[in-house]
Protein backbone atom coordinates (compact mmCIF):
# COMPACT_ATOMS: atom_id res chain seq x y z
CA UNK A 1 0.00 0.00 0.00
CA UNK A 2 3.24 2.43 0.69
CA UNK A 3 4.74 1.62 -2.45
CA UNK A 4 1.13 2.13 -4.64
CA UNK A 5 0.69 6.02 -2.64
CA UNK A 6 4.82 6.47 -3.43
CA UNK A 7 4.25 5.44 -7.25
CA UNK A 8 1.69 7.71 -7.01
CA UNK A 9 3.51 10.30 -5.67
CA UNK A 10 6.22 10.06 -7.76
CA UNK A 11 3.93 11.28 -11.24
CA UNK A 12 3.85 14.60 -9.17
CA UNK A 13 5.62 16.94 -11.53
CA UNK A 14 8.79 17.82 -9.73
CA UNK A 15 8.69 14.55 -8.02
CA UNK A 16 12.20 12.70 -8.95
CA UNK A 17 11.54 9.62 -6.32
CA UNK A 18 10.62 9.44 -3.19
CA UNK A 19 11.48 7.07 0.08
CA UNK A 20 9.97 6.50 3.80
CA UNK A 21 11.72 6.31 6.35
CA UNK A 22 11.80 5.91 9.94
CA UNK A 23 13.22 8.86 12.26
CA UNK A 24 16.55 6.87 12.65
CA UNK A 25 17.40 6.43 8.89
CA UNK A 26 16.03 3.18 8.18
CA UNK A 27 13.97 2.53 5.30
CA UNK A 28 10.46 1.73 4.95
CA UNK A 29 9.40 1.73 1.08
CA UNK A 30 10.93 3.27 -1.42
CA UNK A 31 10.63 4.24 -4.94
CA UNK A 32 13.49 6.26 -6.91
CA UNK A 33 15.79 6.54 -9.90
CA UNK A 34 17.89 3.74 -10.36
CA UNK A 35 21.32 5.69 -9.81
CA UNK A 36 19.60 6.67 -6.37
CA UNK A 37 20.42 4.09 -3.42
CA UNK A 38 17.01 3.93 -1.33
CA UNK A 39 19.45 3.25 1.61
CA UNK A 40 22.37 5.20 1.46
CA UNK A 41 19.78 8.32 0.97
CA UNK A 42 17.30 7.30 3.88
CA UNK A 43 20.65 7.11 6.32
CA UNK A 44 21.77 10.90 5.08
CA UNK A 45 18.27 12.20 5.83
CA UNK A 46 18.04 10.44 8.86
CA UNK A 47 21.50 12.06 9.86
CA UNK A 48 20.40 15.10 8.55
CA UNK A 49 16.86 15.04 10.63
CA UNK A 50 18.56 14.41 13.98
CA UNK A 51 21.31 17.46 13.39
CA UNK A 52 17.86 19.73 12.59
CA UNK A 53 16.11 18.46 15.53
CA UNK A 54 18.77 19.24 17.55
CA UNK A 55 19.38 23.20 16.10
CA UNK A 56 15.48 23.02 16.74
CA UNK A 57 14.94 22.05 20.35
CA UNK A 58 18.48 23.99 21.05
CA UNK A 59 16.55 27.36 19.71
CA UNK A 60 13.39 26.10 21.54
CA UNK A 61 11.84 25.98 18.18
CA UNK A 62 9.09 23.18 19.09
CA UNK A 63 7.06 20.73 16.46
CA UNK A 64 9.56 18.94 13.89
CA UNK A 65 8.26 20.22 10.65
CA UNK A 66 8.89 19.99 7.13
CA UNK A 67 13.19 19.89 5.96
CA UNK A 68 13.79 21.42 2.85
CA UNK A 69 17.19 20.72 1.19
CA UNK A 70 18.32 22.66 -2.05
CA UNK A 71 21.55 21.83 -4.14
CA UNK A 72 22.48 22.92 -7.51
CA UNK A 73 21.45 20.03 -9.31
CA UNK A 74 18.08 19.24 -7.66
CA UNK A 75 16.38 18.82 -4.08
CA UNK A 76 15.16 16.70 -0.85
CA UNK A 77 11.98 17.66 0.68
CA UNK A 78 11.71 15.32 3.87
CA UNK A 79 7.91 15.49 5.53
CA UNK A 80 6.59 14.11 8.39
CA UNK A 81 4.58 11.41 7.90
CA UNK A 82 3.08 10.32 11.41
CA UNK A 83 5.97 9.07 13.36
CA UNK A 84 8.26 8.04 10.28
CA UNK A 85 9.16 11.27 7.50
CA UNK A 86 9.05 10.79 3.28
CA UNK A 87 11.76 12.34 1.97
CA UNK A 88 11.06 13.29 -1.90
CA UNK A 89 13.91 13.71 -3.96
CA UNK A 90 12.92 17.25 -6.43
CA UNK A 91 13.85 17.72 -9.47
CA UNK A 92 15.74 20.83 -10.73
CA UNK A 93 13.47 23.86 -11.50
CA UNK A 94 10.46 22.29 -9.60
CA UNK A 95 7.86 24.52 -8.01
CA UNK A 96 8.21 23.90 -4.27
CA UNK A 97 5.34 25.43 -2.76
CA UNK A 98 3.12 23.96 -5.63
CA UNK A 99 5.09 20.59 -4.81
CA UNK A 100 4.56 20.79 -1.01
CA UNK A 101 1.00 21.81 -2.05
CA UNK A 102 0.14 18.89 -4.21
CA UNK A 103 2.18 16.25 -1.72
CA UNK A 104 0.02 17.18 0.92
CA UNK A 105 -2.57 14.40 0.25
CA UNK A 106 0.02 11.95 -0.03
CA UNK A 107 1.64 12.49 3.46
CA UNK A 108 -1.76 12.20 5.01
CA UNK A 109 -2.12 8.75 2.98
CA UNK A 110 1.25 7.98 3.89
CA UNK A 111 0.53 8.59 7.58
CA UNK A 112 -2.61 7.01 7.74
CA UNK A 113 -1.23 3.52 6.15
CA UNK A 114 1.77 3.84 8.39
CA UNK A 115 -0.79 3.88 11.34
CA UNK A 116 -2.33 0.89 10.34
CA UNK B 1 21.98 -1.56 -23.57
CA UNK B 2 19.32 -2.37 -25.65
CA UNK B 3 17.46 -4.04 -22.31
CA UNK B 4 18.37 -0.96 -20.13
CA UNK B 5 16.94 1.23 -22.95
CA UNK B 6 13.27 -0.86 -22.85
CA UNK B 7 13.70 -0.65 -18.89
CA UNK B 8 13.70 3.19 -18.90
CA UNK B 9 11.50 3.41 -22.00
CA UNK B 10 8.75 1.73 -19.75
CA UNK B 11 9.36 3.47 -16.70
CA UNK B 12 9.67 7.04 -18.53
CA UNK B 13 5.92 6.14 -19.77
CA UNK B 14 4.80 5.06 -15.64
CA UNK B 15 7.34 7.37 -14.25
CA UNK B 16 8.24 10.36 -16.35
CA UNK B 17 11.19 12.08 -15.02
CA UNK B 18 13.86 14.14 -16.57
CA UNK B 19 16.69 12.03 -15.48
CA UNK B 20 15.07 9.09 -17.08
CA UNK B 21 14.61 11.24 -20.50
CA UNK B 22 18.40 12.89 -20.36
CA UNK B 23 19.61 8.82 -19.44
CA UNK B 24 17.31 7.49 -22.44
CA UNK B 25 18.86 10.63 -24.71
CA UNK B 26 22.53 9.39 -23.79
CA UNK B 27 21.82 5.60 -24.03
CA UNK B 28 20.54 6.34 -27.38
CA UNK B 29 23.49 8.06 -28.01
CA UNK B 30 25.46 5.92 -27.14
CA UNK B 31 24.15 3.34 -29.17
CA UNK B 32 24.18 5.16 -32.51
CA UNK B 33 21.09 6.78 -32.53
CA UNK B 34 21.43 10.20 -32.74
CA UNK B 35 17.71 10.80 -33.62
CA UNK B 36 16.58 9.21 -31.04
CA UNK B 37 18.28 11.00 -28.47
CA UNK B 38 17.21 14.26 -29.77
CA UNK B 39 14.09 13.31 -29.83
CA UNK B 40 14.14 11.69 -25.82
CA UNK B 41 15.95 15.65 -25.10
CA UNK B 42 12.46 16.93 -26.78
CA UNK B 43 10.19 14.92 -24.73
CA UNK B 44 11.80 15.63 -22.16
CA UNK B 45 11.84 19.57 -22.78
CA UNK B 46 8.01 19.25 -22.93
CA UNK B 47 7.40 17.62 -19.87
CA UNK B 48 10.23 19.66 -18.16
CA UNK B 49 10.93 22.63 -19.72
CA UNK B 50 12.94 24.07 -17.12
CA UNK B 51 15.66 20.90 -17.03
CA UNK B 52 18.74 22.33 -18.14
CA UNK B 53 20.64 19.44 -18.75
CA UNK B 54 18.80 18.19 -21.56
CA UNK B 55 19.49 21.66 -23.04
CA UNK B 56 23.41 21.16 -22.59
CA UNK B 57 22.95 17.69 -24.16
CA UNK B 58 20.44 18.45 -26.93
CA UNK B 59 23.21 20.99 -28.08
CA UNK B 60 25.87 18.52 -27.49
CA UNK B 61 23.68 16.09 -30.04
CA UNK B 62 23.36 18.94 -32.58
CA UNK B 63 26.80 20.56 -32.33
CA UNK B 64 28.06 16.75 -33.23
CA UNK B 65 26.01 17.02 -36.30
CA UNK B 66 27.67 20.06 -37.19
CA UNK B 67 24.50 22.60 -36.22
CA UNK B 68 26.83 24.93 -34.37
CA UNK B 69 24.16 27.74 -34.54
CA UNK B 70 21.34 25.25 -33.12
CA UNK B 71 23.48 24.09 -30.36
CA UNK B 72 24.36 27.51 -29.54
CA UNK B 73 20.70 28.47 -29.08
CA UNK B 74 19.43 25.64 -27.11
CA UNK B 75 22.29 26.73 -24.54
CA UNK B 76 21.03 30.65 -24.76
CA UNK B 77 17.79 28.55 -24.15
CA UNK B 78 18.88 26.72 -21.41
CA UNK B 79 20.43 29.32 -19.58
CA UNK B 80 17.30 31.20 -20.25
CA UNK B 81 15.53 29.09 -17.93
CA UNK B 82 18.68 28.12 -15.65
CA UNK B 83 21.00 30.89 -15.66
CA UNK B 84 23.22 28.98 -13.28
CA UNK B 85 23.64 26.05 -15.78
CA UNK B 86 27.33 26.09 -15.29
CA UNK B 87 27.73 23.43 -17.59
CA UNK B 88 26.00 25.22 -20.63
CA UNK B 89 28.70 27.90 -20.49
CA UNK B 90 31.25 25.42 -20.57
CA UNK B 91 29.59 23.97 -23.91
CA UNK B 92 29.09 27.02 -25.40
CA UNK B 93 32.88 28.15 -24.57
CA UNK B 94 34.03 24.51 -26.21
CA UNK B 95 31.82 25.44 -29.51
CA UNK B 96 32.77 28.99 -29.24
CA UNK B 97 36.30 28.26 -29.54
CA UNK B 98 36.23 25.77 -32.02
CA UNK B 99 34.26 28.01 -34.33
CA UNK B 100 37.18 30.58 -33.52
CA UNK B 101 35.38 32.67 -31.87
CA UNK B 102 37.87 32.76 -28.70
CA UNK B 103 36.68 36.11 -26.81
CA UNK B 104 33.10 34.51 -26.81
CA UNK B 105 34.19 31.56 -25.30
CA UNK B 106 36.60 33.51 -22.83
CA UNK B 107 33.59 35.22 -21.90
CA UNK B 108 31.04 32.25 -21.57
CA UNK B 109 34.06 31.04 -19.44
CA UNK B 110 34.62 34.01 -17.29
CA UNK B 111 30.61 33.39 -16.59
CA UNK B 112 31.35 29.72 -15.45
CA UNK B 113 33.82 30.42 -13.19
CA UNK B 114 31.47 33.44 -11.39
CA UNK B 115 29.33 30.56 -10.97
CA UNK B 116 31.24 28.02 -9.69
CA UNK B 117 35.15 27.60 -9.19
CA UNK B 118 36.36 24.83 -10.97
CA UNK B 119 40.63 24.46 -11.84
CA UNK B 120 39.68 22.70 -15.01
CA UNK B 121 37.85 26.08 -16.04
CA UNK B 122 40.07 28.27 -14.94
CA UNK B 123 43.03 26.43 -17.19
CA UNK B 124 40.62 26.52 -19.88
CA UNK B 125 40.29 30.10 -19.86
CA UNK B 126 44.09 30.01 -19.27
CA UNK B 127 44.62 27.89 -22.55
CA UNK B 128 42.43 30.71 -24.76
CA UNK B 129 43.26 33.58 -22.89
CA UNK B 130 47.10 32.79 -23.82
CA UNK B 131 45.99 32.21 -27.55
CA UNK B 132 44.06 35.15 -27.78
CA UNK B 133 46.94 37.26 -26.49
CA UNK B 134 49.01 35.41 -29.02
CA UNK B 135 47.09 36.40 -31.84
CA UNK B 136 46.27 39.98 -30.30
CA UNK B 137 49.22 41.23 -28.24
CA UNK B 138 47.29 43.89 -26.61
CA UNK B 139 44.37 41.27 -25.56
CA UNK B 140 42.85 42.68 -22.35
CA UNK B 141 41.46 39.48 -21.62
CA UNK B 142 44.77 37.97 -19.59
CA UNK B 143 44.14 40.62 -16.74
CA UNK B 144 40.13 40.14 -16.84
CA UNK B 145 39.86 36.56 -15.42
CA UNK B 146 37.76 36.75 -12.53
CA UNK B 147 39.41 35.99 -9.33
CA UNK B 148 38.09 32.42 -7.76
CA UNK B 149 34.76 33.00 -6.01
CA UNK B 150 35.54 31.53 -2.71
CA UNK B 151 37.29 34.27 -0.18
CA UNK B 152 36.32 32.83 2.67
CA UNK B 153 39.85 32.09 4.75
CA UNK B 154 43.58 32.89 4.06
CA UNK B 155 44.46 29.66 2.65
CA UNK B 156 48.26 28.29 2.53
CA UNK B 157 48.26 27.26 -1.14
CA UNK B 158 49.65 28.98 -3.47
CA UNK B 159 47.25 31.49 -5.90
CA UNK B 160 46.27 30.60 -9.46
CA UNK B 161 48.15 32.70 -11.56
CA UNK B 162 44.59 35.01 -12.25
CA UNK B 163 43.85 35.11 -9.28
CA UNK B 164 43.33 38.36 -7.45
CA UNK B 165 44.46 38.82 -4.51
CA UNK B 166 42.36 37.36 -2.09
CA UNK B 167 40.95 40.15 0.81
CA UNK B 168 38.67 38.68 3.28
CA UNK B 169 36.88 40.97 5.56
CA UNK B 170 35.76 37.44 7.60
CA UNK B 171 38.10 37.72 10.60
CA UNK B 172 37.44 41.01 11.23
CA UNK B 173 34.81 43.43 11.91
CA UNK B 174 31.94 43.55 8.77
CA UNK B 175 32.49 46.47 6.34
CA UNK B 176 29.91 49.54 6.20
CA UNK B 177 27.92 47.79 3.06
CA UNK B 178 27.79 44.16 4.99
CA UNK B 179 27.13 45.81 7.99
CA UNK B 180 24.11 47.66 6.02
CA UNK B 181 23.03 44.47 4.11
CA UNK B 182 22.62 42.55 7.48
CA UNK B 183 21.07 45.52 8.88
CA UNK B 184 18.32 45.00 5.77
CA UNK B 185 17.47 41.26 6.77
CA UNK B 186 17.64 41.28 10.06
CA UNK B 187 14.69 45.06 9.74
CA UNK B 188 13.09 42.68 7.24
CA UNK B 189 9.11 41.92 8.94
CA UNK B 190 9.49 38.29 10.99
CA UNK B 191 13.06 38.34 11.59
CA UNK B 192 13.96 37.15 14.59
CA UNK B 193 17.86 37.15 14.21
CA UNK B 194 20.46 37.16 11.68
CA UNK B 195 24.11 35.24 11.50
CA UNK B 196 26.31 34.74 9.41
CA UNK B 197 28.91 31.60 9.82
CA UNK B 198 31.77 30.02 8.38
CA UNK B 199 32.55 26.80 7.15
CA UNK B 200 33.42 25.66 10.89
CA UNK B 201 30.58 26.91 11.91
CA UNK B 202 32.11 29.98 13.56
CA UNK B 203 30.17 33.69 14.04
CA UNK B 204 31.19 35.66 11.54
CA UNK B 205 28.76 38.58 12.01
CA UNK B 206 25.20 38.59 14.11
CA UNK B 207 22.05 40.38 14.07
CA UNK B 208 19.08 40.51 16.28
CA UNK B 209 20.05 36.81 18.34
CA UNK B 210 20.69 37.10 22.02
CA UNK B 211 24.23 36.37 22.91
CA UNK B 212 24.87 32.61 22.90
CA UNK B 213 22.08 31.71 20.35
CA UNK B 214 24.28 33.38 17.92
CA UNK B 215 26.23 30.72 18.50
CA UNK B 216 24.62 27.84 18.80
CA UNK B 217 22.61 28.95 15.22
CA UNK B 218 26.20 28.93 13.66
CA UNK B 219 27.55 25.54 14.94
CA UNK B 220 24.64 23.87 14.80
CA UNK B 221 23.36 24.94 11.69
CA UNK B 222 27.17 23.98 10.03
CA UNK B 223 26.85 20.52 11.06
CA UNK B 224 22.75 20.71 9.28
CA UNK B 225 24.78 22.06 6.68
CA UNK B 226 27.05 19.28 6.35
CA UNK B 227 24.19 16.69 6.68
CA UNK B 228 22.63 18.36 4.26
CA UNK B 229 25.18 18.41 1.34
CA UNK B 230 25.70 14.60 2.56
CA UNK B 231 22.22 14.02 1.60
CA UNK B 232 22.48 15.75 -1.83
CA UNK B 233 25.45 13.80 -2.76
CA UNK B 234 23.21 10.82 -2.43
CA UNK B 235 20.83 11.86 -4.84
CA UNK B 236 23.29 13.77 -7.34
CA UNK B 237 21.94 16.85 -6.45
CA UNK B 238 24.93 18.83 -6.73
CA UNK B 239 26.60 21.55 -4.46
CA UNK B 240 24.11 22.95 -1.49
CA UNK B 241 22.73 26.21 -2.15
CA UNK B 242 20.34 26.33 1.07
CA UNK B 243 18.80 24.46 3.39
CA UNK B 244 15.45 25.19 5.90
CA UNK B 245 13.72 23.90 8.63
CA UNK B 246 10.16 24.71 9.32
CA UNK B 247 8.26 24.12 12.93
CA UNK B 248 5.53 25.17 14.51
CA UNK B 249 7.55 27.87 16.57
CA UNK B 250 9.80 29.24 13.95
CA UNK B 251 12.01 28.43 10.91
CA UNK B 252 15.38 28.17 10.34
CA UNK B 253 16.78 29.37 6.85
CA UNK B 254 20.76 28.96 5.68
CA UNK B 255 22.10 30.18 2.72
CA UNK B 256 24.75 28.98 1.08
CA UNK B 257 27.68 29.42 -1.69
CA UNK B 258 29.71 26.77 -1.61
CA UNK B 259 29.90 26.05 1.94
CA UNK B 260 32.60 28.27 2.91
CA UNK B 261 30.03 31.30 4.01
CA UNK B 262 26.63 30.90 5.35
CA UNK B 263 23.81 33.03 6.22
CA UNK B 264 21.28 31.36 8.94
CA UNK B 265 17.98 33.73 9.97
CA UNK B 266 15.85 32.65 12.28
CA UNK B 267 12.02 33.49 11.80
CA UNK B 268 8.79 33.65 12.19
CA UNK B 269 6.82 30.42 10.99
CA UNK B 270 4.96 32.46 8.69
CA UNK B 271 7.66 34.85 7.14
CA UNK B 272 7.73 33.58 3.42
CA UNK B 273 11.21 32.09 2.45
CA UNK B 274 11.47 33.68 -1.12
CA UNK B 275 11.94 37.11 0.56
CA UNK B 276 14.40 36.28 3.24
CA UNK B 277 16.35 34.40 0.14
CA UNK B 278 16.69 37.59 -1.90
CA UNK B 279 18.09 39.88 1.40
CA UNK B 280 20.07 36.69 2.65
CA UNK B 281 22.01 36.45 -0.95
CA UNK B 282 22.41 40.25 -0.45
CA UNK B 283 24.78 39.51 2.23
CA UNK B 284 26.34 36.95 0.83
CA UNK B 285 26.95 39.21 -2.64
CA UNK B 286 28.52 42.02 0.17
CA UNK B 287 30.36 39.27 1.93
CA UNK B 288 31.86 38.62 -1.49
CA UNK B 289 30.94 35.12 -1.25
CA UNK B 290 28.51 35.28 -4.14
Amino acid sequence: MIDEILIKLNRVRGVGGAVVLTTDGQVVAGVLRQEVDDARLAAAVGTLLGHAQHLASTLRLAGGGPLHVQGELGGILALPVGKAWLAIVIDPGANLALLQLEARPFTEQLAAAIAL
Amino acid sequence: MESELERLRKKVENFPSASTFTRLAELSHDAGDAAGAEEWCRKCLRAFPRHGMAYVILADLQNAKGRTEDALKSLAAGLEKDPRLVQAHRAAAEILAKAGRTPEAVAELKKALVIKDDEQVRARLRELAGSASGSRPASPLAGAVPAAPRPTVPTAAPAAPFAQPVTTPFSRPAAPAQARALDHLAAEPGIRGVAVSDASGRVISTKGLPAGQDEALAALGAEVGRGAAMALTTTGGGGLGSWSVVTGSGQILAFTRGGQVTVLVLAEPTVRPAMIELRARQVLAELGAA
